[in-house]
């Protein structure tokens, strides 16, 4: 800076900068004593956005409930009776005839043949 | 360094802190103040680490400098300097020659007419006596640019200034 219009100006600017160091505060009050935590506002919008959120969720919770029918209480069960959901699957139209072995002289048609008549002769 | 060397550098450093915090935030005191004290709480808690590629007070400026412009956003404050912040401060003391305060405005006014950079590149280096390279580094800008917005920047400065004295 040698121009008289340099030193001009680092002059001008030299006052400039003892008048703002006059103001400057204390250091010791700019320095954080903890770790701040900067607590950042939410804008206004945002709040109301997550409120009316918040309302639509809990209005149509409440709708849902009211609208849904009554629950009725399933019957107690016990262990003995209970059937596998899936059960049904095994039910086929020939389930009998895979049935416990028949004893010995009866046929694996006479339990759907009815019973209508009794042969009671008095034999050979 | 430790925190007891980065604090005492802090401290040796504050004066003039505070004057570029003031720059950067459009000569508002009470912006200046936060934007200082959120930068000393970048740097003693290590999310601004200074790695010694330049020197302490280059990269601390750089640091005040970014501070600034995240809280002007944070805050929609504008980058121009207003020119009602400049001139609330504080009136002199009695001590205090009330030509040099008028200088003082003078100067501050004239500065408003320049750009963000030109006016950036001549106050760190009228007023922080660093050198155009250094302010390109605070700036952030190649040596070229920050010498092209130095040159312009003190013709129009000059200029302004010599045109408040004629009034």
């Amino acid at each position: 800076m040698t121009d008289p219009e340099d030193r001009d100006l680092a002059a001008r600017f030299a006052e400039l900068r003892s008048s703002d160091a006059r103001q400057a505060p204390p250091f010791a009050s700019m320095l954080p004593k903890a770790p701040r935590r900067r607590v950042v506002a939410l804008p206004w919008k945002w709040g109301a956005l997550a409120a009316a959120a918040v309302v639509i969720v809990v209005g149509g919770l409440t709708v849902g409930r009211l609208g849904a029918p009554p629950r009725t209480a399933l019957p107690p069960s016990t262990l003995a009776s209970w059937r596998a959901p899936s059960e049904v699957l095994l039910e086929y139209p020939a389930r009998a005839l895979f049935g416990p072995p028949m004893p010995i002289g009866a046929s694996v048609i006479d339990r759907f043949i009815p019973q209508t008549s009794v042969f009671k002769g008095d034999g050979p | 360094m430790d925190r007891s060397d980065l604090e005492r550098e802090l401290e040796r450093l504050h004066p003039e802190s505070f004057g570029w915090a003031l720059f950067c935030s459009g000569r508002d005191r009470d912006l200046a103040q936060d934007v200082l004290q959120e930068a000393y709480a970048r740097v003693v808690s290590g999310s601004a680490r200074f790695q010694g590629r330049s020197a302490f007070r280059t990269w601390l400026f750089g640091v005040i400098r970014h501070t600034a412009l995240a809280e002007r956003r944070r805050a929609w404050r504008p980058g121009a300097l207003p020119v009602e912040a400049a001139l609330a401060d504080p009136a002199p003391g009695a001590d205090e020659r009330i030509e040099e305060a008028e200088r003082r405005e003078e100067l501050v006014l004239a500065l408003t007419a320049l750009s963000p950079r030109q006016r950036e590149v001549l106050v760190l280096v009228f007023y922080h006596e660093l050198t155009v390279e250094e302010a390109a580094r605070v700036m952030e800008v190649s040596l070229g640019s920050a010498r092209t917005h130095y040159d312009r920047g003190k013709k129009g400065l000059l200029a302004r200034l010599s045109q408040e004295v004629r009034r």
